[in-house]
């Protein structure tokens, strides 16, 4: 449905040319849900916004259905408002001179395909009964909510029935309690009308909870790609691993790669039992890197047990649905999650298992930009 | 929220192809090149040209023009007189309105409402109406308040005591006029103060009078400044006054001077190269001053703390004395407007003037010969046509222009359009009759020389600064994602542009419009400088008769034509209102 080959991206700013986007190429089958996510500056808004014409991009390739919108090769340039794609802005962009059903109405009556007034009518109503606005037509669109203003530009954009709806952090807007709400709310009507769906976000709940697949984007590229399951399991590059949710990492060497899963690998603080890949071999240096949900932790009692790691627990907080462990592992912290019914005291040894299965074992040198990388916002 | 910095720094827009957004960057650079930069290279072509030569046909140049300007006798008293005259004016000017904004935005004075809904009258009347109405007020032999003085006191002079031709007299006139504008530039500097910063002071524990010195004054000093030498470069190149008083005064000022230069018939021989010379000095100074302002204006702007929260400030509560300031407020009021809007009414319905004193009532010669002639097309209808063409177009033409310029340099960011939005910039330093004594030179060997239309273009150049920063500002509101989102959902770009982009921006286009239509309108540098016979507006038609001694016709044209731009102004800020609810 949605075809992105070799995309590049540049700006001009005073400070010289910014290589926004550094060749992209992704594919969205037809009525499937795909996010790009990733941080601020990452290139997937600027990604976006060449899909949908409002930029043009340096070098590429885009195919919305059988259209091709965009070639540098061909120099094929469509302009946006020929191109098929509905779309809601992050401000969602409300004209507020017009009231909330001309907002829907007008692209329905002066865009690409004109219709007349009495079928117009017909569809802007019926896009804002799919969104729960019918009620709401005739007031002026400023005086709405940031949830219902955000419904009408959903329902302006799929009032003309798009063949692509590209969503620009849509929900970044809202408080976080309406931002949950809404977010069941997207995932259904979009579910429901089945429509090809392009989705920009910086939050990993929303692009994991959302979509079919997913792609990490970092410095213009596209990291990882995938199922979100696979996205948040099993990352496969430090920067997406750490992107998506906390990661905990632990340098050690391999001391036992055996095929019957015996592995082992010695770091500073004992010797955890691993799952090792194919590439890993004896002596080798590696990162083992695990959820904080993924450990476990008992207090220390006597002897280590066998694959467990010994460390000091410096701080915990209690958060609600768990607590929050910190441990400090020569300088560097560890956290792990724990069962909130069960709190281990503060400043105790502790030792920490992780089922092997649920170890990533990656090469020693991805380990410095995984540091800088931070939490999502 | 994550605040996305990458958005803001897009260059790349969505809103018509690359090579469109070019031309019309590289069209829009070449309009407001012609309006700013064009004239100036004429002024200074002129500058270097001796007698009897245009600016740029081929012949001889010197430098003459410019060691003549300081030989010729009276340069230096005209400097002086430029000087005194500013000064003076701001002297008597600022303390009126610093203390009538004072009232107005910061006591509890009763009435504020209405106080500034009367400030509005002033301001769209003509600076000339005011001298007019003063000068049947207090020439020195038929004033009215002379006569009454003298009658009261029994003086056998058939002079004074007041007279108001002299520099004096001048000063306390423009001073009156300038008031309203600055009143409204000075009441913004006040409001734009976060009253919690004096809030704060008053919690720390100053004294009320602590916390004016100590903080409000000083966080308020580079905007009354900015206001300061705008208005000291606006009197500088006054030129009204100046004409309507200065010259039987024998008070010259350097926009007089000009004036008098270009308009000399004495000899066959004209001399526009010293003319241009002064214009060159003058222009410098006033970009020297609007530099100083700029700077201010930075500063001032450094120390707002625009919050985006709603304040209202703190109200100074007045008490008994309130009244007393009230009194103030309408005192100002009937100097300014009540005295001599009544004289010139008066006037107008004179056969020939007689100052309304006890004794002479039966000898006034009542008429309404002069609102007859007025019907007279010939005369009257002819040059209000004539304003109205200009006044109409001017303003659509200078709208239309500065929309396009402030979208262009807003959307399209290139080198190109940046220097377009600050060559407009340019008019607000150069003095109004210096531009159009610059379009006066460009255009003298030209067929428009003695149109319509060079008062249209003179007018144009001289509204851009005002009306690009109004619609920059505006467009600057207006959110780029609401084109986007037109554009995605199919519509074409005029499309987007007209039902969006210029539906949003209506409200400030029609309020530049509004303000361009009347301050044309009340205008009287550019039509004495440039209207020939056959392109004769109302202001001329008026200054021809004042300067022939024929007042009660002169009064009963500027009746007219303050009703009709007192009623353009209602009804147009009715719509406006209007035209914002929808």
């Amino acid at each position: 449905m949605l075809k992105v080959e070799n995309l590049e991206m540049e700006y001009s700013t005073d400070r010289g040319p910014v290589r926004a986007v550094r060749g992209v190429s992704f594919e969205v089958p037809a009525g499937h849900f795909f996010t790009l996510l990733g941080p601020s500056g990452c290139g997937k808004t600027t990604t976006m916004r060449c899909i949908a014409g409002l930029e043009t991009p340096k070098k590429g390739k885009i195919t919305i259905g059988s259209d091709v919108v965009y070639d540098s090769a061909a120099r094929v340039v469509v302009p946006t408002h020929k191109r098929a794609v509905g779309m809601v802005f992050q401000s969602y962009a409300i004209w507020p001179h017009m009231s909330v059903y001309d907002n829907v109405s007008f692209p329905l009556l002066h865009g690409r395909n004109k219709i007349d007034k009495r079928e117009a009518k017909e569809r802007a109503m019926r896009a804002l009964t799919l969104v729960q606005l019918d009620q709401l037509a005739q007031r002026p669109a400023p005086q709405l909510s940031g949830g219902q203003q955000q419904r009408v530009a959903l329902a302006r954009a799929i009032a003309y029935e798009p063949n692509l709806l590209l969503l620009d952090e849509p929900l970044s807007n809202l408080d976080a309690k309406l931002r949950d709400e809404m977010r069941a709310e997207l995932k259904e009507l979009v579910g429901r009308m089945h429509i090809t769906t392009l989705y920009v976000t910086h939050d990993q709940v929303e692009a994991l909870s959302m979509s079919d697949s997913v792609a990490v984007m970092h410095d213009g590229l596209i990291e990882q790609e995938g199922p979100p399951r696979d996205i948040y399991l099993r990352p496969t590059s430090m920067f997406a691993a750490n992107f998506v949710g906390k990661m905990n990492i632990l340098t050690g060497i391999v001391k036992a790669h055996e095929a019957n899963g015996n592995s082992t690998v010695e770091t500073a603080f004992g010797q955890l039992a691993v799952k090792l890949p194919e590439w890993a071999s004896r002596s080798q240096r590696v990162l083992v890197v695990f959820r904080p949900e993924t450990a476990t932790l008992r207090i220390a009692n006597g002897a280590r047990p066998l694959g467990s790691i010994r460390l000091p627990l410096i701080a915990s907080s209690f958060v609600g649905d768990s607590v929050e462990y910190m441990l400090d592992a020569g300088g560097k912290t560890i956290r792990v999650k724990g069962d909130p019914f069960t709190q281990l005291p503060d400043r105790c040894e502790v030792d920490l298992v992780v089922p092997p299965e649920r170890c990533l074992i990656m090469q020693a040198d991805q380990a410095p930009e995984a540091e800088a990388s931070s939490a999502p916002v | 929220m994550a605040v996305r910095s990458d958005v803001s720094a897009r260059s790349s827009q969505p809103l018509f192809s690359l090579d469109q957004r070019t031309v019309i960057a590289w069209v829009l650079f070449f309009c407001v090149a012609f309006l700013v930069v064009a004239p100036l290279i004429f002024m200074v072509a002129a500058s270097f040209r001796p007698s009897a030569t245009f600016p740029l046909e081929r012949g001889e140049w010197t430098l003459a023009n410019y060691p003549a300007v300081f030989q010729t006798s009276n340069t230096w008293a005209v400097i002086r007189n430029t000087v005194v005259y500013s000064f003076g004016t701001l002297l008597l000017a600022v303390p009126m309105a610093l203390g009538l904004a004072f009232l107005t935005e910061r006591t509890d004075v009763p009435a504020r409402s209405l106080l500034y809904s009367m400030m509005f009258v002033p301001m769209v009347t003509p600076v000339f109406a005011t001298a007019l109405g003063w000068v049947l007020l207090a020439g020195p032999r038929a004033g009215a308040i002379n006569e009454y003085i003298r009658f009261l006191f029994g003086i056998e002079s058939r002079n004074g005591p007041f007279n108001i031709y002299t520099m004096q007299g001048m000063i306390v006139v423009t001073a009156l006029g300038i008031v309203p504008s600055m009143w409204l530039l000075l009441v913004s500097v006040l409001r734009n103060m976060d009253p919690s910063l004096e809030e704060a002071g008053a919690t720390a524990g100053a004294s009320r009078w602590r916390v004016l010195r100590k903080v409000t004054l000083p966080l308020m000093l580079p905007g009354i400044l900015a206001v300061v030498i705008y208005f000291g470069i606006a009197v500088m190149e006054s030129f009204e006054i100046p004409l309507a008083l200065g010259v039987t005064a024998g008070v010259q000022v350097l926009s007089t001077k000009i004036y008098f230069i270009i308009t000399a018939t004495d000899s066959n021989a004209f001399n526009y190269g010293t003319a241009a010379t002064f214009g060159i000095f003058a222009a410098l100074l006033g970009i020297a001053g609007i530099s100083v302002y700029l700077w201010l204006i930075r500063r001032a702007n450094k120390y707002t703390v625009v919050t985006g929260k709603a304040y209202r400030p703190k109200l100074v509560k007045l008490g008994n004395w309130r009244y007393l300031a009230l009194g103030l407020i309408m005192l100002y009021m009937f100097v300014k407007v009540i005295m001599p809007f009544s004289m010139i009414l008066y006037a107008s319905f004179l056969d020939y003037y007689v100052p309304p004193i006890p004794g002479r009532f039966g000898q006034i010669p009542w008429t309404l010969d002069n609102y007859r002639l007025l019907f007279d097309y010939r005369f009257f209808g002819r040059s209000l046509v004539n304003t109205a063409i200009v006044v109409l177009s001017a303003a659509s033409i200078t709208m239309l222009l500065v929309t396009a310029v402030s979208w262009a340099s807003v959307r399209i960011k290139t080198p190109i359009t940046h220097i377009t939005n600050t060559l407009t910039f340019l008019p607000l330093a150069i003095p109004g009759v210096i531009v159009t004594l610059a379009f006066f030179l460009m255009f003298l060997p030209t067929p428009l020389y003695g149109s319509l239309i060079l008062i249209v273009i003179a007018f144009l150049a001289r509204f851009l600064a005002y009306a690009t920063r109004l619609m920059y500002s505006a467009q600057v509101q207006i959110h780029k994602e609401l084109e986007e989102a037109s554009l995605v959902s199919g519509i074409g770009n005029v499309s987007t542009l007209v039902h969006v982009n210029l539906r949003l921006l209506l409200p400030a286009f029609l309020n530049g419009w509004l303000y361009i239509v009347t301050h044309a309108a009340k205008d009287f540098t550019t039509p004495l400088l440039i209207a020939t016979s056959g392109s004769l507006l109302v202001a001329n038609v008026i200054y021809g008769r004042f300067e022939g001694g024929r007042f009660p016709v002169a009064s009963a044209a500027m009746v007219a034509l303050v009703l009709i731009l007192v009623t353009v102004v209602f009804i147009g800020r009715k719509s406006i209102a209007r035209s914002m609810r929808a």
